[in-house]
């Protein structure tokens, strides 16, 4: 470490510290009797499991959290493959072939991404009514499918890669098919898992849509029930379990972060795995 | 093995010519080498055979086929890109392997042929291994590889060795140039190198600016350029290319002169017309050597000792530079005064427009 970089050092570690303790203090105080927490403390002086015991069995006011996971998982795998189903083909076509209007058409498809998702929330909530969906698993699937974001970084990655490898695997044979599936797609793999990472990731903790379109606790996704926990005007809100719920439910998605984020760096870069 | 017969070939991107009229013949088995310089035209020819670039105008015929709306992967040609293209998600067993398994070649079958050219490019040991752990040698043997595996008429190379380093360019040459005795086929290569297209080709085709400037074998080029681009792009060191006056001609020669040269003769036969006119005189700087009193004379500016071969810069009064390249024994330094002579009957005259006379 050079003396140059000490201010640089300071700053990243205050910067550190201010994203670290609000996480440090809600893992911590989630270990602790409800009591604790209206003490005027940083650090909890009695410990506790039951937190994580009631996260499991009863969180309060008839929701389930494992339900709520279940809900989640289940929504979070329908939305990733369908992303990723609907993204990879739209990218390839806005990418790298070549058709009339083709420029035009995913103009519009961007326009959509400018425009707030708030602004599609009435009409979405007709349709589903329409359809019968409302309070179903497939009324928080479907409106997430595809994702403008993942069309968007899959089409980057397809315009970089190199043409001659496409031309080599039509020389060797490979029918326009052939080259998307065989060459195209395997090549754009660190670009597919980092949409497939993110969409996890933005499916699991997406908030105001499950909130609007669910309303009984069996329907329910992880944001949504927890917020439901905080939302209680009637009894006494147990916010330690809250934290329990919040740390416990984001487990998954950390884990899967630590394993994704190898990828989600390189998926950005356009020549990844060409060299 | 196939020939191939290209009949006024254009090709335009958007208003721009960049092929205008190519007629050429290539027989069975041939090795045919495009050269020219960067920008002319030699990797959109090559594309078009290849079926990678549409075909503006003009037939191309492969075999006795007509195949300006074949595909690619019909025209039993395989080609060797510059930059190998090789698939960096399979190892080099599956590139070499891809081209059979699209055929349907079943596995057992495939990994037998692989192994074949495996042994035949000497990268048996090299199967297992990605693209990105190969050198550029062994990449190079890998495309190779993929483009015989199919055993196809016609093989393409676009510029295959310009990324090697000198050493392994040499090299790969030299095998390249059995391959193509091993396998018979036709092959095009093309390069901007004209080294390359001396020391490979039975026959070359000088291209510049989308035109054929000269078709033929290394030594007709060498020793009869059809014009002022090929003798400058045919030959290293280049030939010297000097303005000239014709004092005299007639069927067995001329009498040329010029500020920088004693009058002297050619064995050209030049049409009367053309006495007392300009036109240019060509003389390799091998065909020049060192005389007690040749018709040019001046002082070394440059010496560049090659061992067996030297070549020196000699400035006239008259302010030409000649290059010459003299026997690497003989002692000579700079400023020093010499007097180069040549053999009449080696010099070339080519007329105003540019072409041999
Ligand atoms: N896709 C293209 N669009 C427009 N012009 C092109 C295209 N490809 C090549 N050219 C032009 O065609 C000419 C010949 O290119 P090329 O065949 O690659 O030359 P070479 O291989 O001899 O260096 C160049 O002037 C180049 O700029
Ligand atoms: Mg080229």
């Amino acid at each position: 470490m050079n003396r140059n970089n000490v201010p640089r050092w300071l700053i990243l570690l205050v910067l550190a510290l201010l994203w670290i303790l609000p996480m440090a203090s809600l893992i911590l105080f989630s270990f602790a009797p409800s009591s604790e927490i209206l003490k005027d403390q940083l650090v909890p002086s009695n410990w506790t499991w039951s937190n994580y015991w009631r996260v499991l069995t009863d969180a309060g006011r008839g929701v389930s959290i494992p339900q709520a996971m279940l809900n989640s998982a289940v929504i979070m795998v329908a939305q990733v493959v369908g992303i990723l189903l609907l993204d990879i083909p739209a990218a390839y076509a806005f990418g790298r072939l070549r058709w009339p209007g083709r420029d035009f058409v995913f103009f519009l498809v961007l326009v959509t991404m400018m425009m707030p998702g708030i602004l599609e929330v009435i009409s979405l909530y007709d349709l589903m009514a329409n359809w019968g969906l409302v309070d179903t698993v497939y009324a928080v699937i479907l409106p997430g499918l595809p994702r403008v974001v993942g069309i968007f970084i899959l089409r980057q990655f397809f315009q970089q890669l190199p043409r001659e490898m496409e031309e080599a695997a039509r020389m060797d044979g490979a029918t326009d098919f052939q080259v998307f599936r065989l060459i195209m797609v395997p090549l754009a793999a660190p670009a597919i898992i980092t949409v497939g990472v993110l969409s996890a990731l933005y499916s699991w903790n997406n908030f105001l849509w499950p909130l609007i379109i669910t309303n009984s606790p069996a329907s329910m996704t992880v944001p949504v029930a927890v917020s439901y926990l905080s939302a209680d005007t009637a009894a006494i809100i147990n916010y330690t379990v809250i934290l329990a719920a919040a740390f416990f439910t984001s487990l998954p998605m950390i884990i899967l972060f630590l394993f994704g984020q190898r990828w989600i760096v390189n998926g950005m870069r356009p020549t990844a795995g060409i060299k | 093995m196939a020939g191939l017969q290209l009949s006024g070939i254009h090709k335009n991107y958007g208003p721009v010519e960049v092929i205008k009229g190519i007629d050429l013949a290539i027989e069975p088995g041939e090795f045919v080498v495009f050269v020219g310089p960067s920008g002319c035209g030699k990797s959109t020819l090559l594309r078009m055979i290849a079926g990678l670039e549409e075909i503006t105008g003009g037939t191309l015929r492969i075999g006795e086929r007509v195949c300006n709306k074949v595909a690619a992967r019909d025209r039993g040609v395989a080609m060797v890109f510059q930059s190998y293209a090789l698939y960096p998600h399979m190892t080099a067993e599956e590139n070499v392997g891809f081209g059979l398994r699209l055929a349907g070649v079943p596995k057992a079958e495939r990994a037998r042929r692989v192994r074949e050219v495996a042994r035949v490019l000497q990268m048996e040991h090299l199967l297992e291994r990605k693209p990105g752990q190969l050198s550029g040698g062994q990449r190079q043997r890998v495309a190779i590889g993929r483009a015989i595996i199919r055993k196809p008429d016609v093989f393409l190379f676009d510029e295959p060795l310009s990324n090697l380093d000198a050493a392994l360019r040499v090299d790969m040459r030299m095998e390249l140039s059995r391959l193509h005795a091993d396998l018979g086929a036709t092959m095009i290569y093309v390069t901007h190198d004209q080294v390359e297209a001396m020391t490979m080709a039975d026959k070359i085709v000088v291209l510049d600016q989308g035109r054929v400037q000269q078709v033929g074998t290394p030594m007709e080029l060498y020793n009869m350029p059809a014009n002022l681009f090929v003798a400058g792009f045919i030959g290293a060191p280049k030939m010297n290319l000097l303005r000239v006056r014709i004092d005299a001609a007639d069927r067995a020669g001329a009498a040329i002169s010029a500020p920088f040269l004693r009058a002297t003769e050619v064995r050209t036969s030049v049409p009367s017309a053309l006495v007392g006119q300009e036109v240019t005189l060509g003389i390799r700087p091998h065909t020049l050597e060192l005389r007690a009193s040749g018709p040019i004379s001046g002082s070394i500016r440059l010496v560049e000792r090659l061992g067996d071969t030297s070549i020196i810069e000699v400035a006239t009064q008259a302010g030409q530079s000649v290059f010459a390249a003299i026997d690497g024994d003989i002692d000579v330094e700079l400023n020093q005064v010499v007097s180069l002579g040549f053999d009449p009957a080696k010099a070339h005259l080519f007329g105003p427009e540019g072409t041999r006379l």
